[in-house]
């Protein structure tokens, strides 16, 4: 048997089952923490609404890099042959944006932000134009918290 | 108006189909494409392997003779092959081979039943074949198939298209960056390997059958030989021969249908003796 078929099903092999193994535990903890920051909340409105006292405005920021694995990667470069929904980087994109939002919107709450307003999400691929280069994506999600201003 | 981040239902930016699935489906998208890509690629290959000048062919072949331990024949067998020669020359005269065709038989020494042409008119007979032969109808039916191997150019056909299977794989898989293909033409002293699909097996059928119509003006006879190769097969070393030509009782039944009646003459004095050595007890 050749040895570069044996390379390859063994990093196919490892890229599904860690693959497959990380992103659902990802999933999990990000529904956890979703639910639990649910009362801060977020917009792309460019201002506040009408607040009642004094607030300060903070920008917050939240990234995420995600690596595709092995499986994934196939995948989509079979997918490249038909076109249509690149299924396989669809969750890896939704993980991406969802952990980004969380982690900008933990930054906001240590703050004690009640509201991060004109948010802004941000993708860029990091793995360069390197051939066979396993790529990774950052996603940054940036907004203004609105933190009501102590009194006294 | 009212601020609020409703909860987005789980799965709304993604596909919850499960990953496995999307693999299997684009794997037999995948191999579809390439499997039609190779037959294609193929069929073409063996379409131009027709245009290769028959001198080309035999030029490729040259070697394939010395290979053989020709001085190895006993004067036996040297007589007999021979006598195949001008069997297979009065064949070659029958099916109007173009001029330069000229098929060249070699005796090969060998217990296995079998008979096959190759590159450069080629035809290669083992003792085994003639020992199984019971008339000489059965042996110019073999001989006429073979030689119509060599009219219809099957063996560059069956070239073309192996290097051209072997090439697309290689380059599809990118194993191997074309020295497999160097490999197979490299070898091709050693084509004794080239396959033949049951179209051209089908077509040197018929071929020896107007050809036995043309020697003996009847074509009685010609369903025996596959009647030999049959129990042959049956025996515990079956003949490569077999394995890619059409199945044996279909191919009987069809040369008996087309056969008309007449006698059906013994072998030839040379490859009577022949036998005789190898039979010593009938």
């Amino acid at each position: 048997m050749n040895v570069d078929l044996v390379v390859f099903l063994a990093l196919l092999s490892a890229g599904y089952v860690f693959g497959r193994y990380n992103e659902r535990k990802h999933f999990r903890s990000i529904q956890e923490r979703e639910q639990a920051m649910r009362e801060l909340l977020v917009f792309s409105e460019r201002l506040p609404p009408p607040q009642p006292g004094a607030v300060e405005c903070t920008l917050v920021v939240g990234s995420c890099v995600v690596a595709f694995d092995y499986f994934k990667s196939f995948v989509a470069g079979l997918r490249n042959l038909f076109g249509g929904r690149v299924t396989s980087y669809e969750t890896l994109m939704d993980r991406a944006r969802r952990e980004a939002l969380l982690r900008m919107k933990q930054e906001a709450a240590e703050l004690g932000a009640t509201m991060i307003v004109n948010v802004k999400i941000e993708t860029s691929s990091i793995s360069g134009e390197a051939a066979n280069a396993t790529g990774s994506v950052e996603v940054m999600a940036y907004g203004t918290a609105i933190v009501p201003r102590q009194r006294g | 108006m009212r601020y609020e981040n409703p909860q987005i239902p789980e799965g709304a930016n993604y596909s919850q189909d499960h990953p496995l699935k999307e693999l299997a489906v684009l794997l037999l998208g995948a191999l579809a494409i390439v499997v039609v890509a190779v037959f294609t690629l193929a069929a073409a290959a063996g379409w131009l392997a027709t245009k290769i000048p028959f001198a080309t062919e035999q030029a490729w072949a040259a070697g394939l003779a010395e290979q053989l331990p020709a001085s190895a024949l006993s004067a036996d067998e040297l007589a007999a092959q021979q006598r195949l020669q001008a069997m297979v020359d009065r064949i070659a005269t029958l099916q109007e081979l173009p001029a330069g065709m000229s098929p060249v038989v070699h005796l090969v020494d060998g217990s296995e039943v079998n008979a096959f042409a190759t590159l450069g008119g080629h035809l290669f007979v083992t003792r085994g074949i003639l020992a199984d032969m019971p008339h000489e109808n059965a042996l110019v039916t073999v001989l006429a198939h073979e030689v119509a191997h060599v009219k219809h150019r099957d063996p560059v056909v069956a070239l073309g298209r192996g290097v051209a299977v072997m090439a697309a794989l290689g380059a599809l898989s990118g194993f191997g960056d074309g020295g497999v293909v160097a490999n197979q033409l490299g070898n091709a002293g050693l084509l004794t390997t080239l396959t033949f699909n049951r179209d051209q097996e089908r077509a040197a059928d018929e071929e020896a059958l107007r050809t036995l119509e043309r020697w003996y003006g009847y074509t009685a006879g010609a369903a025996d030989l596959f009647r030999v190769l049959e129990r042959a097969a049956a025996g515990h070393e079956p003949p490569e021969f077999m394995s890619t030509h059409p199945a044996t009782d279909e191919r009987i039944a069809r040369m008996h249908a087309a056969e008309t009646p007449g006698p059906l003459l013994p072998l030839p004095a040379e490859i009577a003796a022949l036998v005789a050595v190898d039979h010593p007890e009938e």
